[in-house]
């Protein structure tokens, strides 16, 4: 039971820090980016190969921040300067990056398990190390969640805000909407690859097919978040996502000990995720009408 | 004579539409000295709109220009325009961010002559500031400060929006038939706020009016529009000008 809880607090807070970067963009920004299936995986890989060359873990995880934060750079030039579509621009990216992680792994999947990571360094073989990678993933979704929850309520986050509430307003307060796009997406996505780095060096392990589906599991996490925590103020929404993250995967690895084949998972939770849309009964309606509205 | 605080100089704008192209604006010339409040009017599709849209550059010259304190706007993109240029939407939904709270709205307006920076958008010095200007509206505007926008009404919205158009520097204010979707009683509060706000910051002022009556009886200068072309222009400072004068030209 004690390790039910423990790989469940780990995976949340992996996944947590996932759901405040897709919040930023499909509900601050507006903006339904389909990059992050592709700059999950980007951020795995990027950690992976640069472990693989004797980069230190720490670096390692900075630099697949920032080439995630790339990897939203371009959707957001796609839509802003090509004029396609926000869906188009995303699902064109990953699919680039589909090829392109593959090119940065030389191969389907790497194993970090003789390898450090920033977990590795802790470990030791006793009770307590046991709850070192949980700390750490602690500490770290914490970072995130005052680092977001600052930038948010900075003129810079108040701003892309505003653009995704409302652009004429944006443009009648004299806000570059097309610059405040791109920082958006650039700080949800690299969010997006941080969190993915952070769940390949707690899997010891990188492949090509983990980022699949990642957006539906976000969305379940920030749905149930609104469960518990009603989102009434920017803190309140980002510690939702962070809730919503732990129990799903609590959720998760019960479904996984009662017998619930793993494969199964992504049908179950997308069948959340359209059961929240149809009924629009559900808590997190507010989210998922503006996942609907547009589309 | 001093240099015109804005000019229009022989502009043209036509669109293209099913029933081929639409001319909406027809060599269009005029200076606008500043401080001066001029109302424009004219039925629908006479080009008000596109002649507001034209100088805050949401839509682009065909030919001529549009010249602000002697500088050309055009190529100037509509975002970097309203650092100088304040504007209110006929749609009270259009000029204000409804999850945002109605002190950060007032707080991104008052920011409009600059970038975005990392510093803290609520700027606690300037709330008094913003109370005694959302006070004008005498509406209970100044009250609300804290809330999210989305929970207020649309007078009230208008008002705020009125409000964020004239802070930050605003050189020149534009205001596009702001009222009309108001009623009778808030609409009158709303315009003797506005009309406050401009002659107490001297903005220059093109507002855009259905109602003669607001025509003449508020603004220093009034403008005729009819299928894109200027069919009256003449000065009202002393509110001499009547009804029947407009109307017959229209």
């Amino acid at each position: 039971m004690l390790a039910l809880v423990q790989t469940a607090l780990e995976q949340g807070f992996i996944y947590g820090i996932l759901a405040m970067g897709v919040v930023l963009s499909f509900r601050l920004l507006d903006f339904p980016d389909l990059t992050i299936d592709g700059s999950f995986t980007l951020g795995g890989a990027v950690t992976a190969i640069l472990i693989v060359h004797s980069v230190h873990p720490v670096v390692a995880v900075f630099f697949a921040c920032v080439v995630g934060g790339c990897a939203g750079l371009l959707t957001g030039v796609l839509h802003g300067q090509l004029k396609i579509t926000k869906l188009l621009s995303g699902i064109l990216v990953m699919t680039m990056l589909y090829s392109l992680n593959l090119r940065i792994m030389g191969r389907a999947n790497i194993s970090l398990l003789d390898r450090p990571t920033i977990f590795r360094w802790l470990e030791r073989d006793d009770v307590i190390s046991r709850w070192t990678a949980a700390v750490l993933l602690l500490v770290f979704v914490t970072l995130v969640f005052f680092l977001l929850k600052w930038f948010l309520s900075t003129e810079i986050g108040g701003a892309i805000r505003a653009v995704g509430d409302n652009e004429s307003m944006a443009v009648s307060v004299a806000l570059p909407t097309e610059t405040l796009k791109l920082v958006g997406l650039a700080v949800s996505n690299a969010l997006v690859a941080l969190s993915g780095s952070l769940l390949c060096q707690q899997q010891a392990f990188a492949d090509i097919g983990v980022g699949v589906g990642t957006l539906v599991t976000a969305l379940a996490s920030i749905i149930i978040g609104e469960v518990f925590v009603a989102p009434s103020s920017l803190g309140k929404l980002l510690l939702g996502c962070i809730f919503g993250a732990v129990t799903y995967f609590t959720i998760v690895n019960l479904a996984l000990r009662l017998g619930i084949a793993p494969t199964d998972l992504k049908l179950a939770t997308a069948l959340l995720v359209i059961l929240a849309l149809a009924t629009g009964m559900l808590p997190g309606k507010e989210m998922l009408l503006v996942v609907r509205r547009k589309y | 004579m001093p240099i015109p605080h804005l000019e229009m100089e022989n502009v043209t704008v036509s669109f293209p539409s099913s029933v081929g192209i639409v001319t909406a604006l027809k060599d269009i010339s005029i200076k606008i000295p500043a401080g001066q409040w001029l109302t424009v009017v004219g039925g629908n599709g006479s080009g008000k709109t596109t002649l507001l849209n034209v100088i805050s550059g949401t839509v682009k010259v065909e030919s001529g220009s549009v010249i602000l304190d002697g500088k050309s706007l055009n190529g100037v993109p509509a975002y970097r325009r309203c650092r100088r240029i304040g504007r209110v939407f006929q749609n009270p939904l259009d000029g204000t961010a409804p999850t945002l709270s109605v002190f950060e709205n007032l707080c991104l307006a008052a920011r409009r002559s600059r970038a975005p920076t990392v510093r803290g958008l609520l700027k606690r010095a300037l709330r008094d500031e913003f109370r005694r200007i959302l006070a004008e509206f005498k509406i209970g505007l100044e009250a609300r400060l804290d809330d999210p926008v989305a929970v207020l009404s649309g007078g009230l919205r208008q008002c705020l929006s009125v409000a964020m158009a004239s802070l930050g520097g605003v050189e020149l204010l534009l205001l596009d038939e702001h009222l009309a979707a108001l009623d009778a009683k808030t609409a009158q509060l709303a315009l003797v706020g506005t009309a406050e706000l401009i002659t107490k910051m001297r903005l220059t002022t093109i507002m855009v009016v259905h109602d003669l009556g607001i025509a003449t009886g508020y603004g220093d200068r009034v403008l005729a529009l009819k299928r894109g072309g200027i069919v009256l222009d003449v000065m009202n400072d002393l509110r001499i000008l009547k009804q029947e004068e407009i109307r017959n030209v229209l």
